[in-house]
């Protein structure tokens, strides 16, 4: 494979249950050391799509290949080079940490010697080093999220997938398992990630793709998703008294799409401007309103999600 | 494979779903069967006869008459089938009798016929059969003495010698022992034959259990398995030869202990016991492997089936082995589809046949239900996928 050819490439992927279209002619293309987000809302297919990489689903029509070759169901060699943590837990009940992390290494490493350096590795990374000989009964929520993400990489694949491995756990496993992932790209890992908290897809991912219906609405860096959006910062100034008019001189202007009172604080939502704070503060100044703590926030990738994805409630498909 | 195969004996060491089924339950039926039939062996045994003979007068006159009966009352004797006490009186002796001392009574008539006197207490007590032995002992004296008293009429000379008289009395009792079977009848063993058959048969969920995290519609363990790099025929193959093991030794210790610590019969062909074993365990996992492919199959399912099956082995008793004798009987062919009953007979076969062939066609189908099970399994795990989630 040559260094700049595509980790993963889909072309045309369609998957159908019947009359759902989950996968609509889904076209993507992975290059090697990114970490590539996949966001959608649920039911959207990012894990139809997964799953078919994986070869875990048949698919109606499309071409998968991964290393630049075909995957297919019996394509070992290809497996060989994969890891996967899947959104829920998937580990033995009855057997030890240490255990498990070998259970599944030896899926892919049939050298003993190998394969107990590469556990120790595995433990060590995601430092589960006293926990060895603990079941999964007796470990935390975090602890077995670590176990998840320390059987799907103990075999040092070259792609990784995650789908949402930060479920359900504390803020320091998150970053323990955040910062996992940066050192496993960091070491070459191509890493496909998928997950539902905006800011960790924004601090991790190199690229994002946004599905929507089974189709890819929106893809590139988070700087260039936010500048696919109108969406501007977000402003928040506490104000004294301030009259009705003097609001609606704030809505009136160029680049506000709207503006609520919450208490003492004017909330103002803006779309893409130069000058909106300003803008905004001038209008107050010359009402004569008094106003104390300003914040100005720019557009995240949550509004960026929301924007491309819409607010109604999904359901789980 | 040896990953899987450490897996699946890992796990189902440590479950212990199987330890408490297959190796578990049947050493405490055992004890429990050890108590409930401690005295099963007693109402299986002829019981000998106490004899109460009036030693008066005519008893001494009758001919060969206290011979006979010190023959078969000699306690040191192959021929010793009564003990014998002595009265003086058919008062006295019939006292005795009456009082359960004695099962009957002998008195001597004045023309020297010896008669027997049975009383209602001691046919109460222990039934016909043991005065039955003294009917026929009495009835083959008085035919030899008949037979002496005609020889002393017509040819005396023949007895001038002690020797041509003993020749009448001597075989006044003759009792051989037949052995029908290869070792001596157990009346309990068909029931820990049974219990070991339940046993194997239970043992088809570790199979099941195995087999079903390998599925990927079982769940994420067996999606994220299927996407190992070997293929997935291998694993499944490690999967139930750990499952075999597993179930194989925890049965051979259930039948040790049953041999070792209940006394029960086994023979003397140890690898075809082994044998017996092993063909038995390896159709509960081919048939556990089949019901771990059926998706609704619950664990409560098997257990079931396998209860239903031992009735057929006569497991509950002796309304049971009724019922599975005239099965065997009017329709041969369902009790040999049972595979529980082909595992009770092939430990039967070994036991009781002298020749190996029933216990080699029991031993076949069992091996037969294996193979046939394994393909059926095999067919449906090739359609199962996770498309079929």
């Amino acid at each position: 494979m040559a260094s700049n050819e595509a980790v993963v490439r889909i072309r045309n992927l369609v998957k159908r249950y019947g009359e759902l279209v989950a996968v609509d002619h889904l076209s993507l293309d992975i290059v090697p050391g990114e970490v590539f987000g996949l966001l959608g809302p649920n039911g959207s297919g990012k894990t139809t799509t997964i799953n078919c990489i994986l070869q875990l689903l048949s698919y109606d029509h499309g071409e998968i290949e991964l290393f630049g070759q075909p995957m297919r169901p019996t394509s070992y060699q290809l497996k060989r080079r994969i890891g996967v943590v899947p959104q829920e837990v998937a580990v033995f009940d009855e057997l030890t940490v240490r255990e498990n992390v070998d259970s599944f290494c030896a899926l892919y490493v049939s050298d003993r010697a190998r394969r107990r350096e590469l556990v120790d590795a595995a433990i060590d990374f995601v430092g589960l080093q006293k926990f060895e000989g603990f079941r999964p009964k007796k470990l935390s929520g975090g602890l077995l999220r670590r176990l998840n993400i320390a059987c799907g990489i103990a075999h040092r694949p070259e792609l990784i997938i995650m789908d949402e491995p930060t479920v359900a756990v504390d803020p320091q496993s998150r970053e323990s398992i955040l910062s996992g992932i940066e050192r496993l790209n960091d070491e070459g890992a191509t890493v496909i990630y998928t997950s539902h908290y905006m800011e960790e897809v924004e601090r991790l991912c190199s690229r994002i793709m946004i599905m929507d219906h089974g189709r890819s609405v929106a893809s590139g860096t988070a700087d260039e998703l936010k500048g696919m959006i109108g969406t501007g910062e977000k402003i928040s100034v506490e104000v004294g008294e301030m009259g009705d008019a003097t609001l609606e001189r704030v809505r009136s202007l160029p680049h506000v799409r709207a503006a609520e009172m919450d208490a003492s604080v004017l909330h103002v939502q803006c779309t893409s401007g130069a000058h909106n704070l300003a803008d905004v503060l001038g209008v107050l100044s010359g009402a004569g309103v008094s106003y104390g703590r300003v914040l100005s926030e720019p557009p995240t990738l949550n509004d960026v999600f929301l924007e491309i994805t819409g607010r109604a409630l999904r359901d789980e498909a | 494979m040896l990953a899987s195969l450490r897996n699946s004996v890992l796990s189902l060491v440590r479950d212990k779903a199987l330890l408490v089924w297959v190796l578990a339950f049947p050493i405490i039926m055992t004890c429990i069967f050890m108590g409930m039939f401690s005295g099963i062996e007693d109402a299986y045994t002829a019981v000998g006869s106490t004899l109460g003979v009036v030693r008066d007068e005519s008893y001494t006159a009758a001919i060969g008459l206290d011979e006979t009966i010190q023959a078969i009352s000699d306690a040191s004797s192959d021929q010793h089938i009564c003990d014998v006490t002595y009265y003086e009186s058919a008062a006295e002796a019939k006292a005795a009798a009456d009082a359960g001392e004695v099962d009957a009574y002998l008195t001597v008539d004045g023309e020297g016929t010896p008669r027997l006197n049975v009383t209602h207490a001691g046919i109460a007590e222990n039934g016909s059969l043991p005065t039955s032995f003294l009917v026929e002992v009495l009835d083959f004296y008085l035919h030899a003495r008949n037979a002496v008293e005609k020889v002393a009429v017509t040819r005396p000379e023949l007895l001038a010698t002690g020797d041509a008289q003993s020749a009448f009395t001597g075989n006044a009792v003759q009792t051989v022992q037949l052995s029908a079977t290869k070792n001596p009848p157990s009346a309990d063993a068909r029931y820990y034959y049974a219990l070991l058959a339940m046993a194997a048969g239970m043992g088809a969920t570790a199979a099941m259990d195995s087999v079903r995290r390998l599925l990927p519609t079982a769940g994420p363990l067996g999606a994220r398995q299927t996407l190992a790099a070997v293929p997935r025929w291998r694993m499944l193959v490690g999967a139930l030869l750990g499952a075999w093991l597993c179930q194989l030794a925890c049965l051979l210790a259930a039948t040790l202990f049953m041999w070792g610590v209940a006394g029960v019969p086994f023979g003397d062909n140890v690898p075809g016991v082994v044998g017996a074993l092993a063909a038995s365990s390896l159709m509960a996992c081919a048939a556990g492997a089949l019901c771990g492919t059926v998706t609704h199959m619950e664990t409560g399912m098997i257990s079931g089936i396998t209860c239903l099956l031992s009735l057929f082995t006569g497991l509950y008793g002796t309304a049971s082995q009724q019922l599975a004798d005239s099965i065997e009987a009017t329709a041969p062919a369902l009790a040999h589809a049972n595979p529980l009953w082909q595992t009770t007979n092939c430990f039967y076969s070994l036991l009781y046949y002298d020749t190996p062939s029933a216990f080699l066609e029991s031993f076949v189908a069992l091996l037969i239900m294996a193979l046939v099970f394994l393909a059926l399994a095999s067919m449906r795990m090739r359609r199962t996928s996770y498309d079929h989630l």
